[in-house]
C-alpha cells in the first residue's frame, strides 16, 4: 500500500507540435521562394531546415523532467541545461548540412554547401529554437506542478474535514471512553491516587484531541504525538492489568520529527482491539520510532493472530484506510504505509515519512 | 424472598469493574458471589460446574463474547448484562427483557437493576438465559418477552396485531394488551417473519393474519381495517406490494 499520486496534467497532443513545425517549414518556404529559389527547391530546403530541429526538439522539450523538482539554482539550472543543449543544437545543424548535401547530390550528382556565415546563422538560430523547447518544457511542468499542489490541498481539506469527524466520532473511541469512566468509578473509593492519575490522564487525551480538531493543525512533533500514545496506553493498562504488555522504544532524534496528528495512537488502538482485548491471555505490543537517512520509521507490532493480505484488503479498516488517505494528501506520495502479517501470527503496520516535512499544505 | 442467597457469577475481564461489582455485591445479603470469570470460555465451564442462580455478563469478553456466552449456556439462569452500549446487543435485551446496565454505571444503577431482579426470582417463569437465547436465535423471532411493572410476559408473535412506533419504543398491541418494548420499529420489524408482518408505514408494522379488509384510500394508496377495528393507510409502496399480494 502505497499513496496514490495524483492524475498528470494532460501533454499537449503530438499533432499539435508537427502543426507548429509545419508552419514554420511553410515560412522558411516562402522567405527562400521570396529570395528567387525555384518553388520545389525552396521546399526541399524548408524541410532540411525543419525537421532536424522538429526531432531533435522531442528531446529538448523532456530535459524539464530529467532534472530535479523544483527548480535548483539558477547557476546549476544553466550547468545542467547547457550541454544537452548545446548537443542538440549541433545535431541539428549538422542534419540540416546532412539533408542539404543527400538534397545536392541527388538533383546534380554533388553537395552543394552554404557559406560559413550561413551555417553559423543556422546554428544560431537552432540554439534559440532549443532554448525556447526547454523552457515550455519547464513551465508545463510548473502548470504541472501547481496542479497537483492544488488538487492535494483540497483533498487535504476534505480528509482533515473527515479526519476531524472520525475524531470525534470514533478516535476516542466511544467505548474506550465509557469502558475507562466505568473502570475510574470503581477507583474513585479503593484507590483514589490511582483514580485521580487517571482522571488527569483522560483528560489530557481529550485536550490533545480537541486542540488539534480545533486548531486544524495538519503536524505536530512526534515527541507529542508519543506523549499522547503514552497516556492512552496508561488508561488502557488500567483496564487491561497484566494482559497488556508494551514496549514503547524511540530514538531521540525521532522526537523532533512533525507527523501528522494521530498518525500513531490509532495503529497502538488497533492492536490492542484485535490483538490484546480478544485474548484471554492478552498481547505483547511493540512501538517503535526510528530516524535514518532522512525518514522516520514508526512500526507498530502485535503479537496477536495475525490477518492474511486478502482479509486487510477487504476489510473496512476505516482507521488505517483514513490514515493512509491522509499520508498521500500531505506527503503526495513521499510517505509509504505497509502492513504485514507473518505466518506465524502477529501483525505490524510500518510507516515511512520524510523527516523534513515541511508542511506542503499549511 | 427466603433465606436462601441467591448464588451469583461474575463474568468481567478487566480487573476493576470486577473489583467494584464484587464489593458491591458484597454488601447485598441476599446474594452470595460464587465464582469470577475473566473470559468467556472459562464463564461457560463455570456456569456448567457451579451453576449460579444469576450471572453478571459483560457483553465484551475475550475468547468468547457474552452474547455467545448467553446463547450457550445449558443451564438455566437470570443473566445480568454489563455493556458500555452496543446497539444491537441493547435490542437483543429488550426483546428478551433482559436487564442490563450501561456502563459506566455506579451502585444506584446497581441497586435498581438488583430490585428488578430479586422481584423477577420471586415468581415463577421464563428464565432470563432461555428467554434471552430465543432473542438471538437466527431466523424470525417465535415470541417476545416484555416487561410489565415487575413481571415479564411472553408474547407469542401470532398474538401481535399490530405495533406502532412511538418514537424510539416500539408499542406492541397483541390479545393480551398493549406493552411498550424500548428498540426501534425498524429493529423489531427485522427480527419478525415478513410473510406474516408486513411495515406498512414508517411507523406501523401489521400481522396480515390480523387484518379484517383492505380498501382503496386515494387513488395511489390503501386503507387497512384490522380486526380490532384500528385503520392503518399504508404508504404508496406498501400500498403497491399489497396489491400485489393479493392478486
Amino acid at each position: 500500500m502505497s499513496a496514490r499520486p495524483s492524475e498528470p496534467v494532460p501533454r499537449p497532443p503530438l499533432a499539435a507540435y508537427a502543426g507548429a513545425w509545419a508552419v514554420l517549414a511553410t515560412v522558411y518556404a516562402v522567405l527562400y521562394t521570396a529570395s528567387g529559389v525555384a518553388v520545389f527547391m525552396a521546399a526541399r530546403g524548408a524541410v532540411a531546415a525543419v525537421l532536424p530541429n522538429a526531432l531533435f526538439g522531442l528531446a529538448s522539450l523532456r530535459l524539464a523532467r530529467r532534472g530535479p523538482w523544483p527548480i535548483e539554482s539558477r547557476w546549476s539550472l544553466a550547468k545542467r541545461l547547457v550541454p544537452p543543449l548545446a548537443l542538440l543544437t549541433l545535431a541539428s545543424t549538422a542534419g540540416w548540412l546532412l539533408l542539404i548535401g543527400v538534397d545536392g547530390w541527388l538533383v546534380t550528382g554533388a553537395a552543394r554547401w552554404p557559406p560559413r556565415a550561413i551555417v553559423l546563422w543556422q546554428t544560431v538560430i537552432n540554439g534559440l529554437i532549443h532554448l525556447a523547447l526547454a523552457g515550455a518544457g519547464y513551465a508545463w511542468r510548473a502548470a504541472e506542478a501547481l496542479r497537483e499542489a492544488q488538487d492535494r490541498a483540497a483533498r487535504a481539506d476534505i480528509l482533515r474535514a473527515r479526519a476531524e469527524l472520525h475524531l470525534l466520532r470514533s478516535q476516542m473511541h466511544p467505548h474506550f471512553v465509557l469502558n475507562t469512566l466505568h473502570a475510574l468509578l470503581g477507583l474513585v473509593r479503593r484507590d483514589p491516587a490511582l483514580a485521580e492519575m487517571a482522571l488527569e490522564r483522560l483528560g489530557d487525551l481529550l485536550r490533545f484531541g480537541q486542540w488539534v480538531s480545533q486548531s486544524g493543525a495538519d503536524f505536530v512533533l512526534l515527541s507529542q504525538e508519543w506523549d499522547f500514545v503514552k497516556s492512552y496506553l496508561d488508561l488502557e493498562r488500567i483496564r487491561l492489568g497484566d494482559r497488556l504488555i508494551v514496549s514503547l522504544q524511540a530514538d531521540d532524534a525521532a522526537l523532533d520529527v512533525p507527523v501528522p496528528p494521530f498518525a500513531l495512537q490509532p495503529l497502538v488502538e488497533n492492536a490492542i482491539i484485535h490483538a490484546v482485548a480478544p485474548r484471554a491471555a492478552g498481547g505483547r505490543i511493540e512501538v517503535e520510532a526510528r530516524r535514518s537517512g532522512g525518514s522516520l520509521r514508526l512500526s507498530v507490532t502485535d503479537d496477536g493472530l495475525g490477518v492474511s493480505e486478502s482479509a486487510i484488503a477487504a476489510s473496512p479498516r476505516m482507521g488505517l484506510r483514513l490514515l493512509q488517505e491522509r499520508l498521500a494528501a500531505l506527503y503526495g506520495g513521499r510517505a509509504r504505509l505497509t502492513c504485514e502479517s507473518p505466518a506465524g501470527g502477529g501483525f505490524r503496520v510500518c510507516l515511512a515519512l520524510p523527516d523534513d516535512a515541511s508542511p506542503e499544505v499549511a | 424472598m427466603n433465606e436462601r442467597r441467591i448464588r451469583a457469577l461474575i463474568a468481567e475481564d478487566e480487573a476493576p469493574a470486577r473489583d467494584s461489582l464484587r464489593a458491591h455485591l458484597a454488601a447485598t445479603p441476599w446474594i452470595e458471589v460464587v465464582a469470577e470469570a475473566v473470559d468467556g470460555r472459562s464463564a461457560i465451564a463455570l456456569v456448567e460446574a457451579l451453576r449460579p442462580d444469576l450471572i453478571f455478563l459483560d457483553v465484551r469478553l475475550p475468547e468468547l463474547s457474552g452474547l455467545d456466552v448467553a446463547r450457550q449456556i445449558p443451564h438455566p439462569a437470570e443473566i445480568v448484562f454489563t455493556t458500555a452500549y452496543d446497539r444491537f446487543a441493547v435490542a437483543a435485551f429488550e426483546i428478551g427483557a433482559v436487564d442490563y446496565l450501561v456502563k459506566p454505571f455506579g451502585r444506584e444503577r446497581l441497586a435498581a437493576a438488583l430490585e428488578r431482579v430479586r422481584a423477577r426470582f420471586a415468581q415463577a417463569g421464563v428464565a432470563a438465559s432461555d428467554r434471552m437465547r430465543s432473542a438471538l436465535a437466527p431466523g424470525p423471532l417465535a415470541r417476545l418477552f416484555a416487561r410489565h411493572g415487575d413481571r415479564i410476559v411472553p408474547i407469542p408473535v401470532e398474538g401481535i396485531r399490530r405495533i406502532q412506533a412511538q418514537g424510539d419504543y416500539a408499542e406492541v398491541h397483541a390479545v393480551q394488551g398493549v406493552f411498550l418494548l424500548h428498540v426501534t420499529l425498524g429493529e423489531l420489524a427485522a427480527r419478525l417473519d415478513p410473510d406474516r408482518f408486513r411495515q406498512v408505514h414508517r411507523s406501523h408494522v401489521v400481522n396480515l393474519d390480523a387484518v379484517e379488509h383492505l380498501r382503496p384510500y386515494d387513488d395511489r394508496r390503501l386503507a387497512i381495517t384490522m380486526r380490532d377495528g384500528t385503520v392503518v393507510v399504508a404508504s404508496r409502496a406498501a400500498s403497491e406490494q399489497l396489491r400485489r399480494l393479493a392478486r
